[in-house]
């Protein structure tokens, strides 16, 4: 039998409690309530809608032109329609767009599903990019109620794509799982 | 009515770390109205490593997935520095597709972790609870970064690993509620003087 104690790892792990500086500088004088400073910053970004919305469209316009040639090369293609619709999602989601932010999470949870499976379902990509030019920003407005109806179906293609993959014998992606994670940030 | 909260957040130095153009001019402008100074913008891992060798920022805001390196390498590079900027904190923002990548970023060692788009209220909220709330900085083996252990859950699974751990529901009271002279003799203790 060995003599040799296993190592402690709490006598290596050392606690520091350093001067927070952020904690600082934010209670000097003279600060600004929460609403005021908050209603400033929205109003600063609201200035920048009008560009923004060009490049929405330009970003939906570079969608479509990679789901046109996604028969080619999918793997590259779907990693390109991936980054879009993540960056889709950032601009529409500032901005409030929140019917084109679900449309680009739906066509993101079908890209993460066919990168990592197969066989690719043009169609299904194709009905989502679709949805996401109509509701462009630079489009006229879709009534709610049909809005709500399209992104439901939407989903429901999602879910029909899940199902068919899983009968193609592979195992459900934990990407393909992303819209269950919450929204809330980490605490 | 709930007391809105007063922060002083002008001179507050930020650094960005993001190749998103699109995206850093909205964070900017988001930072800027907050009242925060501009913030320096790194556009990849090395630009930030470079940045950070020589200078140190009251905050970072990181995106979880660079060009050159993932967030969570920064992070980790970030927290092994030996200069104060390692105690800075460090705000991720995940996009849509990597939320899965929550706990790896939190495990390298970020404050927070945020999923797009980040809006004022929550960048506000998340400032100022980054402030407020210090916490240890770990240094172990293989974690360095704050304490992760900042939430009271009660063991594992709600079932404690000892014999005497109590259940995490609370049962029906077993015996009469003590009179008020008992409580105050209980934490307001007092001499007895016996014969």
């Amino acid at each position: 039998m060995s003599d040799e104690k296993p190592p402690n790892r709490r006598a290596t792990t050392k606690y520091h409690m350093p001067r927070s500086r952020l904690l600082a500088l934010v209670n000097r004088p003279g600060g600004v309530r929460r609403e005021e400073a908050i209603a400033e910053a929205t109003r600063r970004v609201e200035t920048m809608r009008d560009p923004y919305m060009e490049i929405v469209d330009e970003l939906i316009g570079q969608l479509e032109a990679t789901a046109a040639l996604l028969d080619g090369d999918p793997d590259k293609g779907l990693v390109i329609m991936q980054d879009l619709a993540n960056r889709l999602i950032t601009i529409a989601g500032t901005f409030g767009l929140s019917f084109l932010v679900e449309a680009s999470m739906r066509l993101c949870d079908l890209t993460q599903m066919f990168t990592t499976r197969s066989p690719l379902d043009l169609s299904a990509i194709t009905v989502h990019v679709r949805a996401i030019r109509l509701f462009g920003p630079l489009n006229p407005p879709v009534p709610e109620a049909a809005a709500k109806h399209v992104l439901l179906e939407l989903q429901r293609v999602v879910q029909h794509c899940r199902v068919t993959l899983s009968d193609h014998g592979a195992a459900e992606p934990e990407c393909a799982q992303s819209t269950q994670v919450e929204s809330h940030p980490i605490h | 009515m709930t007391v809105s909260s007063i922060l002083k957040l002008t001179g507050i130095t930020t650094i960005v770390v993001d190749e998103d153009a699109f995206a850093v001019t909205l964070l900017t402008q988001m930072l800027c109205g907050l009242g925060l100074d501009t913030p320096t913008v790194a556009e990849n891992g090395a630009a930030a490593q470079a940045l950070l060798e020589h200078k140190s920022y009251d905050l970072c805001i990181c995106e979880a997935e660079l060009t050159d390196m993932t967030g969570a390498s920064l992070v980790k590079w970030i927290r092994r520095l030996q200069t104060p900027a390692r105690f800075m904190p460090i705000l991720v923002l995940t996009e849509y597709s990597n939320a899965k990548n929550v706990l790896v970023v939190r495990d390298s060692g970020a404050n927070l972790v945020v999923r797009k788009p980040a809006s004022p209220q929550i960048l506000y909220d998340h400032i100022e609870w980054s402030a407020k709330h210090s916490r240890p900085f770990v240094e172990a083996d293989n974690y360095v970064g704050p304490d992760r252990r900042f939430r009271s859950l009660g063991p594992p699974g709600g079932v404690g690993r000892r014999e005497t751990d109590l259940s995490s529901e609370v049962g029906a009271a077993v015996e009469p509620n003590m009179s008020q002279s008992e409580i105050d003799a209980m934490v307001k203790p007092t001499k007895i003087f016996t014969l």
